[in-house]
């Protein structure tokens, strides 16, 4: 005699809301009491779940040091200001991640000079205020 | 206590500092290159610079993410880094044909391994899944991030995930 069927629909993108913990206790009772009775919704939980787990694993990323920009070179088209600043702005990340050091208040008086120059020089940065989510649709 | 005693305004060169690596770490893996990480970066620090005036106490974390996505996403539809004829017709597609099949991943998987397939993702996809295992957002935030329902940030992070899944098979 053949198991019954799972109880339910195959639990698709609920699987990634379950392993997110974004079920609320109704949902997540209904999840695992599927999840019992179907071995294919239980594989697509488990790799579901590994690969959550990989992008999670990611560590964190440095920007690239100064010196590196200057023997690379940037790509062609960014304008000579915007480079400036970017490579400012990487030395505040530096100086944050290494927050200990004496050198961080002239650094980011560089960032702030440079980043008023940008903003007074591109219209295009009179931008929408940062609480206004913008819409997909 | 007024409004500003209970709510001081935080300095925005210690904004870059506390969450500096933060902010470049969710940059770098929404666009996948320095380059366009450190413009965004900037970008999003001179927003920040101009909204600290109006920024309640909240996660930081969340609101930074929140500028973040919105300026990588705007910078996405105007340049069109993706013409539409090199997206797949329907990504689904790209799914395992065995619904639920259980695909072993690699067992050694390189962080740049991941990061390739992160770029192949279409980038509303791309911006869930980082948004959520990257920035740590709860649906909540993602949906406000990014002006979509819950139920769209849900089907975008598992779709995300299953085509990470086929590509990293």
């Amino acid at each position: 005699m053949s198991a019954p069927p799972p109880p339910g629909p195959h639990l698709g993108d609920r699987l990634s809301a379950l392993v997110d913990a974004e079920l609320d206790p109704a949902g997540e009772a209904a999840a695992r009491s599927h999840l019992a009775a179907c071995d294919a919704c239980a594989g697509e939980l488990a790799s579901t779940a590994r690969v959550r787990e990989l992008v999670r694993g990611l560590p964190a990323v440095e920007p690239p040091s100064p010196l590196d920009q200057a023997r690379t070179g940037r790509r062609a088209g960014v304008a000579g200001v915007a480079a400036a600043v970017a490579a400012a702005v990487a030395l505040v990340l530096m100086a944050g991640v290494n927050a200990d050091r004496p050198d961080n208040p002239p650094v980011a008086r560089l960032v702030e000079v440079h980043a008023t120059s940008v903003v007074n020089a591109d219209p295009l940065s009179q931008l929408a205020p940062a609480a206004v989510p913008v819409s997909m649709r | 206590m007024t409004d500003e005693e209970e709510h001081p305004v935080p300095d925005w060169e210690e904004v870059a500092r506390r969450h500096g690596r933060f902010l470049y770490t969710v940059a770098y893996r929404l666009s996948g290159n320095h380059d366009d990480a450190q413009d965004l970066t900037q970008e999003v620090l001179l927003r920040v610079r101009r909204g600290l005036e109006t920024y309640r106490p909240g996660s930081m974390e969340g609101w930074l993410s929140r500028i973040t996505t919105n300026l990588f996403l705007d910078e996405v539809r105007r340049r069109r880094r993706r013409p539409v004829d090199l997206l797949p017709p329907d990504p689904d597609q790209v799914l395992p044909a065995a619904q639920g099949a259980d695909q072993a991943l690699a067992a050694e998987v390189l962080p740049e391994e991941v990061q390739a397939a992160l770029d192949r993702l279409p980038d509303e996809f791309r911006a869930a899944v980082v948004l959520c295992d990257v920035a740590g957002l709860s649906y909540e935030e993602i949906g406000e991030a990014t002006g979509v329902p819950l139920g769209t940030v849900r089907s975008r992070i598992h779709r995300g995930r299953a085509l990470l899944r086929a590509a990293l098979a």
